[in-house]
């Protein structure tokens, strides 16, 4: 055996954590990012931003007590700052390929995927928090008090929020979809 | 709120996910950096850079493989058991005298604890502490990989008596421990800057010159296997996976 065992068994232990918590939350960050950004390669390189502050974290020793709370909160604040470095808003090319899981059915893929765009452009012209808070609603499934407390609004408030949302994206959308 | 169409459709975003490929690169490419800025305690001020040590000691074992020039399982295995038998002593310098004291003080401290002795148990305390502050105060960077290895496994070994004694609620000059933890990782980090580089250059030569060797069936499809991990290695830089291989290399070598 190698020396410096103890040193090994708490890396490794850092590293378990690590990987058990990025496993858990790399795809809802990166769908986070992507919604708001509308780009893959954007995307990618401001998630890796979000995991890498959050290895640093781990390695400077510091306590996180909820990761998704700190891992969200990164990612808003690192999209915030990619905004504001372009000096723009967010653009929205719609011409990103979004990866869908796998599907046999190729029409039925191309509909579902027309339908993804024009809903996550949709959602990525809404305000910041109607954005998070759809987000978190509807693809994290947080409790309506937890999507509350995260934006610090009322649970009245968050509802009212979701719904003004979910009407503005009708539209936008036209008669597509019928709410 | 009822379900809706538009509900459902903004629901089916649950189905946009990163490229796995991407995913699994990243988190070995995080994983492998192991730059620290901040040390909010002693023991995560090692424990948050402990590959230091550990590539320290493997750079050493492989300097001398490849000094060797030859593949010897002899050799390798009293490496192995015994590094630092075969790493250079480190010769008329201070700040590894204290430290060879301050660990032997710990060592005698651990005894009078297990001893449960009340006056041995004070005195050793306070010799510890003592020492430990000594090594702390007299540590000053010198500067070969060889120092650094025997550095790092020094106050390995000081601080796994140390984590013991705290485990049965003794604890020892925490400033200066910490003090002296933070100085000998901020100079093994600094020795260490190529060292994944060595590292690799260390697997390949051993390769080549297994390659060349004689092996068992069973010896060569965990030979392939080591070869496999370190094609993929290649791909995501892993460091921990680049230890793995080195270690089942050198079992390999071994025979075991």
């Amino acid at each position: 055996m190698i020396d410096c065992p103890i040193l090994i068994l708490k890396m490794n232990n850092l590293q378990e954590q690590f990987s058990q918590i990025y496993d858990q939350y790399i795809q809802s960050i990166y769908r986070f990012v992507f919604i708001k950004t509308n780009s893959q390669f954007t995307a990618e390189d401001l998630t890796a931003e979000v995991f890498t502050k959050l290895w640093e974290k781990f390695q400077e020793g510091r306590k996180i007590d909820n990761p998704k709370a700190f891992l969200y909160q990164s990612a808003r604040n690192i999209v915030i700052d990619h905004y504001r470095k372009k000096g723009s808003n967010p653009v929205s090319p719609m011409n990103e390929d979004i990866e869908i899981a796998d599907n046999t059915d190729m029409q039925e893929d191309a509909i579902k995927m027309a339908d993804m765009r024009m809903i996550q452009h949709g959602i990525s012209q809404l305000k910041d928090d109607y954005q998070n808070a759809v987000i978190w609603y509807y693809l994290d499934q947080m409790p309506i008090a937890d999507v509350a407390k995260t934006l610090n609004k009322s649970e009245g408030a968050t509802r009212t929020m979701l719904s003004r949302a979910v009407q503005e994206l009708k539209d936008m959308t036209g008669d597509r979809f019928k709410v | 709120m009822p379900y809706s169409d538009i509900e459902n459709r903004i629901m089916d975003l649950k189905d946009i996910k990163p490229r796995q490929a991407w995913a699994n690169n990243l988190k070995a490419s995080i994983m492998a950096n192991q730059q620290t800025v901040v040390r909010p305690s002693f023991w995560q001020s090692l424990v948050s850079r402990p590959a230091y040590a550990t590539l320290a000691i493997l750079t050493v074992i492989g300097g001398a493989l490849l000094a060797q020039n030859q593949f010897s399982g002899r050799i390798i295995s009293t490496l192995i058991t015994n590094p630092a038998n075969l790493i250079p002593v480190v010769k008329n310098n201070e700040s590894y005298r204290y430290l060879e004291i301050a660990e032997n003080k710990v060592k005698a401290l651990k005894t009078a604890a297990a001893n449960n002795d009340p006056a041995k148990l004070s005195i050793a305390i306070n010799e510890s502490a003592q020492a430990i502050k000594d090594a702390a105060n007299k540590f000053s960077k010198i500067s070969t990989p060889e120092d650094a290895a025997k550095m790092a496994t020094k106050v390995a070994s000081i601080q796994q008596a140390l984590a013991e004694l705290e485990k049965q609620g003794i604890e020892v000059a925490p400033e200066e421990a910490r003090v002296l933890s933070a100085k000998v990782s901020d100079y093994v980090q600094s020795e260490m800057g190529n060292t994944q580089i060595r590292m690799q250059e260390i697997v390949e030569d051993s390769i080549k010159t297994i390659d060349q060797s004689t092996l068992s069936d069973e010896q060569q499809l965990r030979f392939e296997e080591i070869k496999d991990q370190y094609n993929d290695y290649q791909k995501n830089k892993n460091l921990a996976i680049l230890q793995e291989i080195l270690q089942k290399l050198l079992l390999l070598s071994n025979g075991k």
